[in-house]
């Protein structure tokens, strides 16, 4: 544990992989990229007056774990997608950027934010856009309509069959980026020691 | 207590009592520092393994890999949302097709200005004296019927004061009269000339296929003789760029283009425009990269356009 942020031994096996393979130099723009998601997430909760605690890092991604005192689905669903919005928003500042500096840098960064961001709102129950997806009929319906349900379903074939397409075009490569942008953002909201909720 | 917000409560704890099921709660406090050092330590090797063990990043990547770009891809789309790319571009550059360009142009366009071996000096100072040598030797001016065309064509003398890298084979310094009206591209200031120089990007001596014409971002690029478009694309390199053909198998290239205004097949006339400045590929600044080339052979474009300025 550094602070809030505890790195997952299996991170490091994860990192040792990408790193072997990684013969694009895309990693450091993939973790600038990561961090300023999360950055977003966190300004997000503590702004709907919750507490964050902990950022774990794992092989599997990144999980943030916060105390939510004033909890709604409202502020669940802001909080999910404040995540792709810092990513937009990081996005459209670095290409700016890039255009004005002319550092070539800045333009993989843009795009490999954008690409995070839009990545984190396919609506599938372990990303972003799933969840706030699902925060939002909890609001608006009381329940998991079974609508979402079918999303979730048609979108998660959708991703497989885009990822085996991919493949067959040009190699096996697409699994690789999946893992490299969802290892990033492929996180789960963890709520801990939440006291009652007032609504 | 609504009924709605029971369901809430019980909706929402439930969920939570799941979730705080597969927060693995860390038991082995103690062991938890080994195995940390044991992951570092392979994940180290196996970085260690891509990077000094030559071949096993290629292989690996090959396998997993497979022959997607994906800087390409996100650098055009980071250029996309700058709004100096269009959009679709992004999958082109993800999925390699400007592979099509390197059988057009041959590997010298493609690859960019290739950069020599050059175990002697590298200031400006032997650029300019190389360049010097080239125009005496090949300074001339000659009707060349294009079928003996290649047979004139001579290689860079490599004597002692050129310098110990071969000449680009498909160079050619001589003055091959086009019997076509043209004219200047774009309204600018000369950068960077043609032939040796110190490459502003990598700071090498390399050689320089085309003239760089500085100009404002947006300005129009217009055609260089009456002709018809043969090529635009994109590529890492130069950029967004297009070729046309004129006369005589004469064909004008425009490099670092911010966008392309003309399609392949279209014909245009001498001054028309065709694209405007950008600075997309490999470039310092919005710059136009202009070559003129007869069939494979690259000539001097100052032969014939901002004489003078060079």
């Amino acid at each position: 544990m550094i602070g809030h942020i505890e790195i997952a031994p299996s991170f490091f096996i994860a990192a040792g992989v990408v790193l072997m393979l990684d013969v694009d130099g895309i990693l450091p723009a993939a973790f600038i990229a990561g961090a300023f998601h999360e950055l977003g997430h966190i300004t997000a909760i503590h702004l709907c007056g919750g507490q964050f605690e902990r950022l774990r890092v794992s092989a599997a991604g990144a999980e943030i774990h916060a105390n939510m005192r004033l909890c709604s689905y409202l502020r669940e669903a802001v909080i999910c997608m404040a995540g792709p919005v810092a990513s937009a928003l990081f996005a459209v500042v670095a290409a700016a950027g890039a255009a004005a500096s002319g550092w070539e840098a800045l333009y993989l960064l843009a795009g490999v934010s954008a690409a995070l961001g839009l990545f984190n709102l396919l609506p599938i129950p372990a990303l972003d856009g799933g969840m706030a997806l699902r925060a939002l009929c909890m609001r608006v319906f009381g329940r998991e309509p079974v609508v979402l349900k079918v999303v979730y379903l048609i979108f998660g074939t959708a991703l497989l069959g885009l990822g085996l397409y991919a493949a067959s075009v040009g190699g096996f490569s697409l699994p690789l980026i999946i893992f490299a942008a969802g290892a990033l953002a492929g996180e789960h909201l963890q709520d801990c020691g939440k006291t009652e909720c007032s609504v | 207590m609504t009924g709605g917000e029971f369901l809430y409560r019980a909706t929402y704890e439930g969920k939570r009592a799941k979730r705080r099921g597969t927060v693995k709660k860390d038991q082995h406090g103690g062991s938890l520092m080994v195995r940390t050092m044991i992951c570092m330590v392979l994940g180290a090797a196996l970085w260690a393994a891509g990077t000094f063990i030559p071949g096993v990043k290629e292989t690996a990547a090959k396998y997993i890999g497979g022959s997607l770009d994906y800087r390409a891809a996100f650098s055009a789309a980071g250029e996309a949302i700058a709004g100096e790319r269009r959009a679709k571009e992004v999958w082109s550059a993800l999925v390699g097709e400007d592979e099509t360009v390197d059988t057009y142009v041959g590997e010298i366009a493609a690859s960019g200005d290739i950069t020599y071996s050059v175990t002697t000096l590298d200031d400006e100072q032997t650029a300019e004296q190389m360049n010097e040598k080239a125009r005496e030797e090949y300074a001339g001016i000659g009707m060349v019927p294009p079928e003996e065309y290649s047979e004139q064509l001579l290689p860079f003398p490599a004597g002692e004061n050129a310098g110990e890298e071969d000449a680009p084979d498909t160079v050619s310094y001589d003055y091959l009269v086009f019997e076509f009206d043209y004219e200047q591209p774009l309204e600018g200031t000369v950068t960077s000339g043609f032939g040796y120089r110190i490459h502003p990007v990598t700071k090498k001596l390399s050689f320089h296929y085309g003239i760089d014409i500085g100009a404002p971002m947006g300005s129009d690029i217009t055609a260089f003789a009456d002709g018809t478009v043969e090529l635009v694309g994109y590529n890492s390199t130069y950029g967004n760029y297009l070729f046309i053909r004129h006369r005589d198998g004469i064909i004008s290239f425009y490099g670092h283009c911010s966008s392309i205004d003309v399609c392949e097949g279209q014909l245009v006339k001498m001054g028309e425009a065709v694209a405007a400045v950008g600075s997309t590929g490999i470039s310092t600044g919005p710059h136009l990269h202009f070559e003129v080339r007869s069939g494979d052979t690259i000539l001097d474009p100052s032969l014939y356009v901002y004489s003078g300025e060079v």
